[in-house]
């Protein structure tokens, strides 16, 4: 398989924006999976990692949008400053996968995650700071509730979107990265 | 999860529900300003008063209206009590430990629960009156004016699309490969972090996979057919807004200069 | 290992303007060792039914018993209900994960506490009776694979664990005929070794071959349960509500209508066979 089309990549798009409303619905069983799993930001980091910056950031914005609006899930209130923190992850998944190119899948997968998950929390904290709760919301704050509660979710993301490419890419459901690999 | 959760959307005839959707989702946008700009007391009272006759219009009940709301009660109370305590330790009503119980607090935490309640009040009416595909059809026509900035809206629009109808059959999908699961023994109740890590590969691997096989025969099928994403796409015509939607248009920016302005 | 059934009732969605009856006082027994073939119309309740015999989804009223003991008591073990009873389910390929073909086939099995030596023994035996060479597949990765060898392997993960009751739903669809016969001469013969067979199909013929009992599901309600051959027998009155027979016994009808002596309950080709041989001779 060559490289991806456009028209593939938008509907790989439009299936990764389903699978933010879906995938919090199938962990619905599991206690607190809401907050432990973060399971919309998988679709969201994975629409960048493979699509681009374009499409990783379309799909960090209508992804929780559709979520409240069919499931009513983030409440509204919470659904902007997650909108931001979600965009921010798509778009720098897909930037840093444009611009690393260390020869080895894995460490180019590995360090566009952390920058993304990194610049996400960083830009969501400031947007929050700034725009969403002026005044209210400080470092400790955003300590807590982006590293130390999210530390489960953040751990199992880093497990799981490396294992997601590979297994798309085995099943040959999206191209080689590199040619030798796999 | 045996059924698709159906959001929130009810079926009706009121003037509300009348409105065309790319209408709603605007006034939504300046109402939200306008809730955002309130500062006074007589902002927040004009903006409790218009969603009051929100709700009456529309028809849809307090019940329905307040859903939302009172799902998330502990965590308005929570907020309210923190503000209450900790907002302005300069001159407190009495001082026990570190908590100190102010008005400055009082007013704090009454405003930011008065700012959540009316902004979840206005979106359920929203969402109550309007069902999901035609809210999608409403934002890509308010979509439209981003060409001007050479974004690709037709692109954006068919992908939205796309993505609310794939909604059903992978919901169903991942409900099969949930329960296939779990008749092969697998756990999602561990307590390990990595264990946890690992409890969830059933699930998410396997719905991953199938979405994207979905992914795959769809877009085989449409470049088969010839579709280009640059092509121009059958779209939802809602034509000019009518004597009522003006009104409502207008009512909404009043409310918001208003706030800005002088409340 | 019996399961009983015992006026059981299920409704999708209670509580909601979308509530249907799905399953409407259903009460039936299969025995151990019994092949029991379920058929009946999309939406008729088919894989709800299993579903509730596999513990996947509960009851509104009524009971569901595996041995005489209720699955839905707070203290029946769950994860010897799930070793018990094995599922295949409609496009089983959907459901591999791991990183290679043995890790797979071996997940059912982790929870036993068995040894290294029989887990690795109960995945070789399972990728052999589905035709795999357990050498060359082992370190493989399952998604690498045609999607009938796909659907193979994912059989190996529920076969691995000996289930006593195999629930089939549609296994055979989308299959080639080549491998459509391959399955289900495996399947009949996991059957004449002890194993309670409950297979849901659209396909008359397969179930007419291998299934000894059938049940008919019509709107959420018993329809048919008996013996294979009489239940065919009633061909007018199953085709009437929308369920077909196998073409051996429509062949057999056709035959009665223009007056050959050809008996109700010939249901499998061998039968018809015999009667054509039969008639043929006696025209001689």
């Amino acid at each position: 398989m060559n490289k991806m089309t456009t028209v593939k990549k938008s509907i790989i798009t439009a299936v990764c924006i389903a699978l933010c409303v879906v995938l919090p619905q199938a962990f619905h069983a599991i206690p607190n999976a809401g907050s432990i799993y973060l399971p919309m930001h998988i679709p969201v980091l994975l629409c960048g990692l493979i699509c681009g910056w374009q499409y990783g950031l379309l799909c960090g914005l209508a992804g929780p949008l559709f979520s409240t609006l069919i499931t009513a899930m983030p409440p509204m209130a919470y659904l902007p400053p997650m909108m931001v923190e979600c965009a921010v992850y798509g778009c720098v998944a897909g930037l840093m996968m444009k611009l690393v190119h260390t020869g080895k899948v894995y460490a180019d997968l590995y360090i566009s995650l952390v920058a993304a998950m990194l610049a996400g929390r960083v830009i969501a904290g400031i947007a929050k700071a700034v725009i969403f709760m002026p005044g209210k919301f400080g470092m400790a704050m955003w300590t807590t509730s982006y590293f130390v509660t999210a530390l489960p979710g953040i751990v199992i993301q880093l497990v799981i979107l490396p294992t997601l490419v590979f297994a798309l890419m085995k099943a040959r459901l999206i191209p080689l990265r590199y040619s030798k690999e796999a | 999860m045996n059924q698709l959760p159906t959001g929130m959307y009810q079926p009706g005839t009121s003037v509300v529900h009348q409105m065309k959707a790319n209408i709603k989702i605007f006034c939504f946008l300046i109402l939200t300003g306008a809730v955002l700009m309130a500062e006074t007391i007589w902002g927040y009272a004009v903006l409790v008063l218009f969603s009051g006759c929100l709700i009456y219009f529309s028809k849809i009940g307090l019940q329905t209206a307040l859903s939302s709301v009172r799902r998330l009660i502990w965590f308005l109370i929570i907020i309210f009590v923190m503000n209450l305590c900790f907002y302005g330790p300069e001159n407190p009503w009495i001082k026990i430990g570190i908590f100190a119980p102010s008005y400055e607090g009082l007013m704090q935490g009454v405003h930011i629960a008065v700012r959540v309640i009316l902004m979840m009040v206005i979106g359920n009416v929203l969402m109550v009156t309007t069902a999901p595909l035609v809210l999608t059809e409403g934002m890509e026509t308010l979509l439209l004016p981003l060409k001007l900035f050479r974004i690709p809206t037709e692109q954006i629009a068919m992908i939205l699309s796309v993505a609310m109808q794939f909604i059903p059959t992978l919901f169903e999908e991942a409900d099969m490969i949930k329960k296939a699961q779990i008749a092969r023994g697998a756990r999602f109740d561990s307590k390990k972090l990595l264990d946890k890590a690992g409890a969830v590969m059933p699930l998410v691997v396997p719905i991953f996979l199938a979405a994207f096989k979905r992914a795959d025969e769809l877009s085989l099928a449409m470049e088969a057919r010839g579709y280009r994403t640059d092509m121009a796409r059958g779209q939802r015509k809602f034509g000019m807004p009518t004597g009522f939607e003006w009104l409502a248009i207008i009512t909404c920016s009043i409310l918001c200069i208003l706030q800005i302005l002088c409340l | 290992m019996s399961i009983t059934l015992d006026s059981v009732f299920y409704t999708y969605a209670p509580g909601t303007p979308y509530a249907s009856a799905a399953l409407k006082n259903i009460s039936f027994t299969v025995e151990k060792g019994e092949f029991v073939g379920i058929m009946g119309k999309t939406g008729c309740g088919k894989s709800t039914l299993i579903q509730l015999i596999a513990g996947l989804l509960t009851p509104d009223s009524g009971a569901v018993l595996l041995d005489g003991k209720n699955i839905n008591d707070k203290n029946y073990d769950r994860n010897e209900l799930h070793r018990k009873v094995g599922v295949v389910f409609q496009h089983p390929e959907c459901q591999l994960f791991e990183t290679t073909v043995e890790r797979d086939v071996a997940f059912s099995l982790k929870h036993f506490g068995w040894s290294k030596e029989k887990v690795q023994s109960a995945v070789e035996r399972a990728l052999t009776m589905m035709g795999f060479d357990y050498e060359k597949v082992r370190e493989k990765s399952p998604l690498e694979f045609s999607g009938g060898e796909k659907r193979r392997i994912a059989i190996a993960g529920i076969l691995a664990a000996e289930p006593e009751v195999l629930i089939l739903d549609e296994p055979i669809a989308g299959l080639d005929p080549l491998g459509r016969e391959a399955f289900l001469v495996l399947v009949k013969r996991l059957n004449e070794a002890g194993m309670t067979i409950l297979m849901i199909s659209h396909n008359a013929d397969a179930l007419a071959e291998y299934a000894e009992r059938i049940v008919i599901l019509k709107d959420g309600m018993l329809f048919r349960d008996g013996v294979t051959r009489e239940v065919f027998s009633d061909m007018d009155e199953l085709q009437k509500n929308g369920i077909g027979v196998s073409e051996a016994r429509q062949c057999a009808a056709l035959l009665a209508e223009r007056g050959f002596d050809v008996a109700k309950d010939t249901i499998c080709y061998e039968d018809l066979l015999k009667q054509m041989i039969a008639i043929g001779r006696g025209q001689q």
